[in-house]
C-alpha cells in the first residue's frame, strides 16, 4: 500500500514539474493536486508506522517546486509577442506586390 | 491549429447585404485581441490577433487595406509557432473585396494564397502555393462568384455594418465566403443585447450565435457566440467558440482609431 502511494505521488509530482516548465504550464496544477493528496496519505501512513523517510522529503520538495514555478508563471509572467520582424517584412513586400496587382483590377459598379 | 484559426475567423464573420455602405469602419484603426484556448478546463492565452485598417493608393483609386495577423505568444513559439498574415484590399465605401492575400505559417504548415475578385466577369481567380514535405505545389483555380461572396477579412469588417436595429431577436441570416478556394455558408442568429466587461470598458453589445452549414469546424448549438459593441463602430468585443478538440475565446485587448 505504502509503495503504491509513494509511486503515484512521485509520478504525479514529476509530471507536475515537467508541465510547469512547458508552455502549457497551467495544467501542471492537476498532477500537483494529485501529488499533494497522495503525499498527505503517505504522511498519514508514515505517522501510523512512526517512520521518517527521505522519500517523503524529496516528494514534498518536488511538489513545492512545481507549484512555485507554475504559480510564478501564472501570476507574474505576461504574454508577449516577439520575433515579428519577418512578418513585418513579408507584409511590406506583399503590399508593394498588391498595389501592382490592384492596378489592373476594377472596383465593382 | 488550422481549424482553431478558422474558427477565430468564424467568430468574427458575419456578412451583410451586397454592397452596403460602410458606416462603421474607420481608416487607420487597430483592434488587438487575445486568443485563449481551454487546456484541460483551464483557459490559456496562446496568441495575439490584430485587425488593422489603412488606406492604399493606386494610380486610379484609394482603397482600404484590411489586415489580420495572428501571432502566438513567445512562450508558445518553440511549441507551435504561428505567424499568419491575411490582407484584403477593399472598396472603402462598400468594403467589397478586390484582392485577398493569405500567407500562413502554422507549426510546420505553410501556405500562400491569393484571390482576385473580378466583379465584371463574376469570378474569383485563386492562386494557391502549397509547401509540403514532398515538395512545393502551385495551382490556379477560377471559381464563380455568386455576387455576394467575400473573403474572410472583408467579411469580418462587413459585420460591423449590419443594422442591428432592423434585426429581431431570433432572426437568422445566411451568407457566403471563400475559404481554401471553396465557398462556405455561415448562418448567424441575433440573440439580443448584453452588457460585457472588457479591457476597453463596460460595453453594451449585440449578441449572436454562429453556425456553419457546409463545414463541421464549429460544434454545438449556440456554443459559438459573438458580441459586437452596440455603438457606431460595432467592434467585436468577445467571441466564444467550440470546436472538435475543445473550446476557446477571444477577448479584446485594445482598440484605437475608431469612429465615434
Amino acid at each position: 500500500m505504502k509503495k503504491l502511494v509513494t509511486i503515484i505521488a512521485f509520478i504525479s509530482a514529476i509530471i507536475a514539474l515537467i508541465f510547469s516548465l512547458l508552455p502549457i504550464y497551467i495544467i501542471a496544477y492537476y498532477p500537483a493536486i494529485v501529488a499533494v493528496l497522495f503525499c498527505v496519505i503517505l504522511w498519514k501512513i508514515n505517522q501510523k508506522s512512526n517512520t521518517k523517510s527521505t522519500t517523503f522529503k524529496v516528494l514534498v520538495f518536488l511538489i513545492i517546486a512545481s507549484l512555485s514555478i507554475t504559480s510564478y508563471r501564472v501570476f507574474f509572467t505576461t504574454s508577449e509577442v516577439s520575433d515579428t520582424k519577418n512578418i513585418q517584412q513579408k507584409e511590406q513586400k506583399s503590399e508593394e506586390e498588391a498595389i501592382e496587382e490592384l492596378e489592373v483590377l476594377e472596383l465593382e459598379e | 491549429m488550422k481549424s482553431f484559426l478558422l474558427v477565430i475567423f468564424f467568430c468574427f464573420s458575419v456578412s451583410i447585404v451586397n454592397y452596403a455602405q460602410n458606416n462603421a469602419v474607420n481608416t487607420d484603426e487597430k483592434l488587438v485581441y487575445i486568443a485563449s484556448y481551454t487546456l484541460s478546463g483551464l483557459l490559456t492565452e496562446i496568441a495575439q490577433i490584430s485587425l488593422e485598417t489603412s488606406p492604399v493608393k493606386t494610380s486610379t483609386a484609394t482603397l482600404l487595406k484590411l489586415k489580420f495577423t495572428a501571432t502566438t505568444f513567445s512562450k508558445f513559439d518553440n511549441f507551435f509557432k504561428v505567424r499568419d498574415l491575411y490582407e484584403s484590399y477593399v472598396n472603402p465605401k462598400t468594403l467589397t473585396p478586390l484582392l485577398y492575400k493569405r500567407d500562413i505559417v502554422e507549426g510546420g504548415f505553410k501556405r500562400i494564397e491569393q484571390y482576385k475578385f473580378n466583379h465584371k466577369t463574376k469570378t474569383i481567380d485563386c492562386f494557391v502555393h502549397k509547401f509540403q514535405k514532398n515538395g512545393e505545389f502551385k495551382e490556379n483555380i477560377s471559381v464563380p462568384n455568386s455576387g455576394n461572396t467575400k473573403d474572410l477579412i472583408a467579411t469580418i469588417y462587413n459585420v460591423r455594418n449590419l443594422d442591428f436595429t432592423k434585426l429581431k431577436v431570433g432572426q437568422t441570416k445566411s451568407f457566403h465566403f471563400i475559404f481554401d478556394t471553396a465557398e462556405k455558408i455561415i448562418t448567424i442568429k441575433y440573440l439580443g443585447k448584453e452588457t460585457i466587461n472588457s479591457n476597453v470598458g463596460k460595453k453594451e453589445c449585440y449578441k449572436m450565435s454562429l453556425t456553419l452549414k457546409n463545414d463541421n469546424a464549429l460544434k454545438g448549438t449556440n456554443d459559438n457566440l459573438l458580441w459586437l459593441s452596440a455603438d457606431v463602430a460595432k467592434i467585436p468585443v468577445l467571441a466564444k467558440f467550440k470546436i472538435a478538440i475543445g473550446t476557446g475565446e477571444l477577448k479584446i485587448k485594445s482598440a484605437t482609431g475608431l469612429l465615434n
